[in-house]
């Protein structure tokens, strides 16, 4: 176990992986053309994002930003890993890699590593200015009782979304690796992610409120699976519910950390499923047992 | 040294290498020829780990293939037949990933790519876009990319195809460089009279057998039964081949034209010394006496029957 940790991630040259990343980023070749304008239109958003915060900070709650890098995670983390294996298969520069002293699982830790990077930007850009938000709120008196739904769970809250956001990127990153490692074009995989999320946080949770709709209580634990819904239990500290029998209206069903610790547990698990499924098909890549 | 032990892969039931068996010392540049789909860029692939033998195996310096193959991967540079490289990074960028994979110390690490970019002649593009290198530079860079560890074998799977002849004729220089450095150098190809030039062995290798194997001379040797030698005279070409049709170690005459045939010979050097000495001493007028030697061409030809699998 120890040294199956040190050779993944204490010794693992494909971290290199995570300097070519950046020398990528900052390279002036991706300055330019399509390049160039999907970053100033990230450049705009994002200041945009900051007035908007510093503009309206009394009226923003901090989960709807916690939302926003939510939402950003899903579309920049298969963004960014989508081509891992499957781009170095469709670029033919896959052999060169397997064919270094670099184990497929390291390949598989060292590439994900960008997620990594991408999580931690996430987070420092979008993360700590809902914090900012969080402490303004905190601050103000009186603030805790929102006019509508429950009332916030201050820090913990905070710190409870904060770690569902970064558990569910983790997961999606992984399971973007696992689809990179079963196609063959990039294109492909980002589908194939796309499809896969889908079916996750969309169909599943969809059913789910399906057959809670025909038997109320039965299914919650599947409602649950989206992070999406998951986020503002877990910002808020308890799950609530409608209560069907007595009209609408909300009831306080459980601590969040009845859905949110497990769900996030797991999370983590499938995260380290995928990756460990992406290793084995690259190990069946390397060793030729694939076209 | 690298031996190459009863390697075979199967597909299905399709047999792409047949049980093949060579050895190679350091300083040996292997040309290996086949057809397209002869079964060599399969065998260039289990050695470099990339495909699992059915059976078979392959050793360098003692490290086995199947059993061993991260020792193997520390000590071969593998150049793919179609390849890509990261093209929005820097040269020097780009072999300083791959140093960093090959865990060339950091220190170490600027000498060592300064060293592969002389080399390989691309120093004056070191800070220059991978996407900004001609094929002919991207193929080098590749070749670079093989030398930043320092490896024992280098295998390099048609390296020659697309360059134009100015970049043929300098990767040739540097693949001849690479074996007086110590290296074996495996190189496929099916352009012969490329590979004539700069390799000391080759071997031909058809629907996965391996059908010769040795140094150039010694292959072209054993499928050339008699000498041909081509003879010019001033006048009676006719009567020279009359003349010798039927001599010792003669085995036969064609006429080519009225002052040039030919004589299909089994003697020594010394009995076409004889040969010779007897046409001048009959009075023919000898304006050319030469042997024709057959060429890779040839001996792929004559060994081949062209099937593909």
């Amino acid at each position: 176990m120890r040294s199956a940790f040190k050779h993944l991630f204490l010794h693992n040259p494909m971290f290199a992986e995570v300097q070519r990343a950046k020398r990528s980023l900052l390279s002036e070749h991706n300055w330019r053309g399509g390049q160039l304008a999907v970053r100033l239109l990230i450049a705009v958003f994002y200041l945009f994002l900051l007035v908007m915060t510093m503009s309206f900070v009394d009226d923003i709650e901090p989960f709807l930003v916690m939302y926003i890098m939510l939402g950003l995670a899903t579309i920049v983390l298969p963004s960014t890993l989508h081509g891992a294996i499957a781009g170095e298969r469709e670029q033919r520069a896959l052999d060169m890699l397997l064919v270094a002293p670099v184990t497929p699982g390291q390949i598989v830790v060292g590439k994900f590593a960008k997620a990594l990077l991408t999580i931690g930007l996430l987070v420092a850009f979008i993360g700590l200015p809902a914090m900012f938000i969080e402490l303004v709120h905190q601050s103000s008196p009186g603030y805790a009782q929102s006019n509508y739904g429950p009332e916030s769970n201050g820090f913990v809250g905070y710190f409870t979304s904060l770690a569902l956001v970064v558990v569910t990127s983790l997961m999606i990153g992984a399971i973007t690796m696992w689809v990179s490692s079963k196609t063959k074009s990039k294109a492909g995989a980002m589908l194939g992610t796309i499809g896969a999320l889908f079916v996750l946080f969309i169909v599943v949770p969809s059913i789910g409120g399906v057959v809670n709709f025909v038997f109320p209580g039965v299914s919650e634990a599947l409602t649950s699976t989206s992070p999406f819904v998951l986020l503002y239990w877990a910002y808020m500290g308890f799950a609530d519910s409608y209560d069907y029998s007595y009209g609408y209206g909300y009831e306080e069903r459980a601590q969040s950390a009845f859905y949110v610790l497990p769900t996030m547990i797991a999370m983590a698990l499938l995260t380290v499923l995928f990756l460990v499924l992406a290793t084995r098909n690259l190990q069946k890549i390397a060793l030729g047992r694939t076209d | 040294m690298l031996e190459v032990l009863g390697l075979r892969r199967v597909y299905g039931s399709l047999i792409a290498v047949n049980g093949i068996e060579f050895a190679l010392q350091p300083g040996d540049i292997f040309g290996f020829i086949g057809s397209n789909g002869a079964g060599k860029t399969t065998t260039i692939r289990m050695l470099a780990t990339l495909l699992e033998p059915t059976s078979g195996t392959a050793r360098l310096n003692g490290f086995d293939v199947v059993k061993e193959p991260m020792e193997i991967k520390r000590r071969i540079g593998y150049m793919p037949d179609f390849f890509g490289l990261y093209d929005d990074v820097k040269v020097w960028e780009y072999l300083d990933f791959y140093s960093t994979l090959y865990e060339v110390p950091a220190r170490e690490r600027p000498s060592v790519i300064d060293n592969v970019l002389e080399l390989t002649d691309l120093s004056i593009k070191k800070d220059s876009f991978v996407s900004t290198l001609s094929r002919g530079m991207q193929q080098r860079l590749c070749l670079a990319k093989c030398l930043v560890h320092d490896p024992e074998l280098l295998l390099l799977d048609e390296p020659a195809s697309g360059l134009d002849p100015r970049a043929r004729a300098e990767l040739k220089q540097l693949i001849a460089e690479l074996g007086r450095m110590g290296k074996i150098v495996i190189v496929s190809s099916h352009i012969l009279p490329e590979l004539a030039d700069f390799c000391n062995t080759v071997g031909i290798i058809e629907r996965g057998d391996l059908m010769a194997f040795g140094s150039v001379r010694d292959v072209v040797k054993t499928i050339q039964a008699a000498k041909v030698i081509e003879v010019h005279v001033i006048e009676g070409a006719g009567e020279g081949s009359m003349f010798l049709h039927g001599k010792p170690f003669v085995t036969n005459t064609h006429m080519l034209g009225s002052t040039t045939f030919k004589v299909e010979f089994e003697g020594t050097e010394q009995d076409q010394a004889e040969m010779l000495k007897s046409l001048i001493d009959a009075g023919f007028q000898v304006t050319e006496f030469r042997e024709e030697s057959a060429d890779l061409e040839d001996v792929f030809l004559r060994v081949t029957t062209g099937a593909v699998q």
